[in-house]
């Protein structure tokens, strides 16, 4: 690409050196042209000139064949005053053309030429004046009586006429020379333009081959550039097509998925849906925004969503999901399981979320139906049971009763109470999975709470010579939460770790308060949890191997129950643990301001 | 401990019925027992009224929320403590019966006989010093 650039840049400098050379060539082509016409015209001009110059002096050479006869004919007619008249008018002729010759020679010839000319004029005019000194003498000699000595006179009238007219032979000889030194002249400068001519052709010559080369090469390279510009094009459009290709596979996978994909830029907040999105779920005209995919949510499940959301955006991980009800174009609400990917920046500031929507309403559906047989199974066990449990206790209550009857009678009772446990803990999960459990969240105090729970487990940590300590930091600890609920999840989290610690360890409950979060974790020097447990932990049914092995009543209720409490109270729970080495089991909730408090 | 009071019990299930009557006999309480809804709403608009109703919910004929509606809206058996002995957990159940008037809601399962009776004596007892 850079060398092309480079080639591009001499291509130019090359056509400017060209255009500049061609320009000067024309215009001495130009400039050599107007001097020959000039020359031609100047040549011509001085030609005509010349000639009309040699034809006045043959005029006057001419006129002095008048001068000569009255002289003559004097002898004969003897008529002094005509032929003196005569003499006088043929001499004013000569004198007036000499005069007008002189004159357009002294302003029409130039150089050498013109002090020729202008002597040979000074020439005629001594030689002139001699010959009419000698004709007057001749006419005051004569007289009718005595020709003898005017005819002495007459011959030497002659002799100076005859000077007269060689002086103006010359004259003409003179003219006639200067006027071929003027063509010669004319000529050797034609012949200095003829060698600029030369320059001028060949230069004209190059030019015409230079153009031509450089044409071609231009031509050439053009050619070069355009089967790049084609190839370049053939990229392009091999692009769009990879690029068309992809769109279309993931609108197709979209579709084939039924999948609802969003895409939203957090940056200019701009969003974007699939076709399936906007069949699904878009009203015809709804453009897509983040406010329309927010107002699509069902108001009970907006604040938990955007909660959710917003807890996500602001850590570290990259992947979101969270189950909602949103509204469908037809006006009726669909759960769906929303997964998102979010592309985060060097400093960890989500840049761009990309998010996918299952279509769950069936399995919510199916979901709630078995949760609706849970709740009736559940309800139809507790019956029985509670009537098993008050026999019992009437049983137990009686008098005179046999020793070991009295202790098959508790035995019983125990297995009741579990039982009994059992049932309440599946009724809480098939509720909260199906959402029905509705949670009355208020006020509560973490530490209080604690403390209550810690001093009803207190004496089955003390069986065991657990020691048992609370430690909070300075905060108040306080969140909205369910107390009921949320004191199963204190228990189940403490019970747990009292039933997995061996005796005499340790166990630590930690309260933190950090950014508008409580942190409560509890610390035990028990068991621990093995790492290929941990991630499963918290699901319905699951147990550790090591739990099992150490404690046969579990039923991997619990730590599904406290998730789906701590989760819907907008928390999270997890667990840190090495095995052999204790574990730490924390959950966070949103602490609640001062001034909720008091209201 | 004796206490003292008449109660009446409206119960479909027999064992429970049984148990629970026994229990609060034993304890000195003067039962009534009524096996659906119907015959309990009888009983209670019947001199010499009950001094606290424990009612069941799911019934046959007539169930416990209807008669607590009906308890409620009678002049003669409004001022009488209702008791909702259920094996429902339902918020809304509780809710409605809470709305209702009921003076408390047990999940049976959950609730032992012995709990049974300190709630009905220390209703007896609040109502008793109520006048």
């Amino acid at each position: 690409m850079a060398e092309s650039r480079t080639l591009g840049k001499r291509l130019h400098r090359g056509y400017y050196l060209l255009a500049v050379f061609e320009v000067v060539t024309v215009a001495g082509a130009l400039y050599l042209a107007h001097q020959m016409t000039r020359m031609f015209d100047e040549s011509l001009e001085a030609n005509r000139a010349w000639q009309q110059r040699v034809r006045a002096y043959a005029a006057l050479d001419e006129s002095l064949a008048d001068v000569r006869p009255p002289l003559d004919e004097l002898f004969v007619s003897e008529n002094l005053p005509e032929e003196r008249r005569r003499f006088a008018a043929a001499l004013a002729t000569f004198d007036r053309l000499a005069a007008t010759a002189r004159q357009e020679a002294l302003q029409g010839i130039e150089g050498e030429a013109r002090a020729l000319i202008q002597s040979d004029f000074d020439e005629i005019e001594r030689a002139k004046t001699v010959m009419v000194q000698e004709a007057g003498r001749v006419f005051e000699a004569f007289t009718p009586e005595h020709t003898d000595r005017a005819a002495r006179m007459l011959g030497l009238a002659e002799q100076y006429l005859l000077a007269l007219r060689r002086a103006t032979v010359k004259l003409q000889d003179d003219a006639l020379a200067s006027s071929v030194q003027t063509l010669e002249a004319q000529e050797q400068a034609a012949e200095a333009l003829r060698g600029s001519e030369t320059v001028v052709g060949i230069s004209i010559v190059v030019m015409v081959i230079a153009a031509t080369l450089y044409g071609r090469r231009i031509s050439i390279r053009m050619q070069a550039a355009d089967e790049e510009l084609d190839r370049h094009l053939a990229a392009i459009g091999e692009n769009e097509r990879v690029l068309r290709q992809t769109e279309e596979r993931l609108q197709l996978a979209g579709r084939a998925t039924n999948d609802a994909l969003w895409d939203w830029e957090l940056g200019p907040d701009v969003v974007w849906w699939n076709d399936a999105f906007a069949t699904l779920f878009a009203r015809s005209g709804e453009f897509p925004s983040l406010e329309t995919l927010n107002a699509l949510i069902h108001p009970d499940d907006r604040d938990r969503v955007a909660r959710s959301l917003r807890q996500f955006l602001s850590s570290p991980s990259d992947v979101w999901t969270a189950e909602y009800r949103i509204r469908r174009a037809d006006g009726a609400y669909a759960w769906v399981l929303d997964r998102g990917y979010a592309m985060r920046g060097e400093d960890g500031t989500a840049r761009r979320m990309v998010s996918s929507m299952l279509d769950i309403t069936e399995r919510k559906e199916a979901e709630r139906m078995k949760s609706d047989f849970v709740s009736f199974v559940s309800h139809q066990l507790r019956t029985p049971l509670s009537g098993m449990s008050w026999m019992l206790e009437l049983a137990a209550d009686s008098e005179g009763l046999p020793v070991v009857a009295r202790d098959y009678i508790a035995d019983a009772r125990a297995s009741a109470a579990r039982l009994s446990t059992l049932v309440n803990d599946l009724l809480d999960i098939a509720r909260l999975e199906s959402g029905r459990l509705v949670a009355a969240p208020e006020p509560l105090s973490l530490p209080a709470l604690t403390a209550a729970v810690v001093a009803e487990l207190h004496p089955l940590a003390s069986e065991k010579a657990l020691a048992l300590d609370v430690s909070s930091d300075a905060g108040m600890h306080r969140v909205s939460a369910d107390p009921q609920l949320m004191r199963q999840v204190v228990t189940n989290l403490l019970s747990n770790a009292v039933k997995y610690t061996p005796r005499g360890g340790k166990i630590a409950v930690g309260l933190i308060e950090h950014d508008s979060t409580v942190t409560w974790s509890v610390t035990d020097t028990g068991v621990g949890v093995p790492k290929d447990a941990q991630p499963r932990l918290f699901e319905k049914f699951y147990r550790a191997g090591n739990a099992v092995a150490m404690e046969t009543e579990g039923t991997g209720l619990g730590l599904h129950l406290v998730r789906l409490i701590v989760e819907q109270a907008g928390g999270r729970v997890w667990c840190e643990s090495e095995e052999g080495q204790g574990a730490t089991f924390a959950f966070t909730l949103p602490a609640i301001a001062i001034e909720k408090e008091v209201t | 401990m004796t206490a003292t009071g008449r109660i009446l019990l409206v119960e479909d299930d027999k064992f429970l019925r049984r148990a629970s009557e026994a229990s609060l006999r034993q304890r000195g309480f003067d039962v009534v027992t009524a096996i659906d809804g119907e015959e309990g709403l009888r009983l209670a608009r019947e001199a010499p009224y009950p001094d606290v109703i424990l009612l069941d919910l799911l019934m046959p004929k007539m169930s416990g929320i209807e008669v607590l509606r009906a308890l409620k809206t009678d002049e003669a058996t409004v001022k009488i403590p209702v008791v909702i002995l259920s094996n429902s957990s339902r918020a809304e159940d509780k809710q409605e019966a809470t709305m209702l008037g009921a003076a408390g809601y047990y999940v049976k399962a959950n609730l032992s006989l012995k709990a049974l009776a300190a709630h009905v004596s220390a209703l007896i007892e609040e109502h008793a010093s109520r006048g």
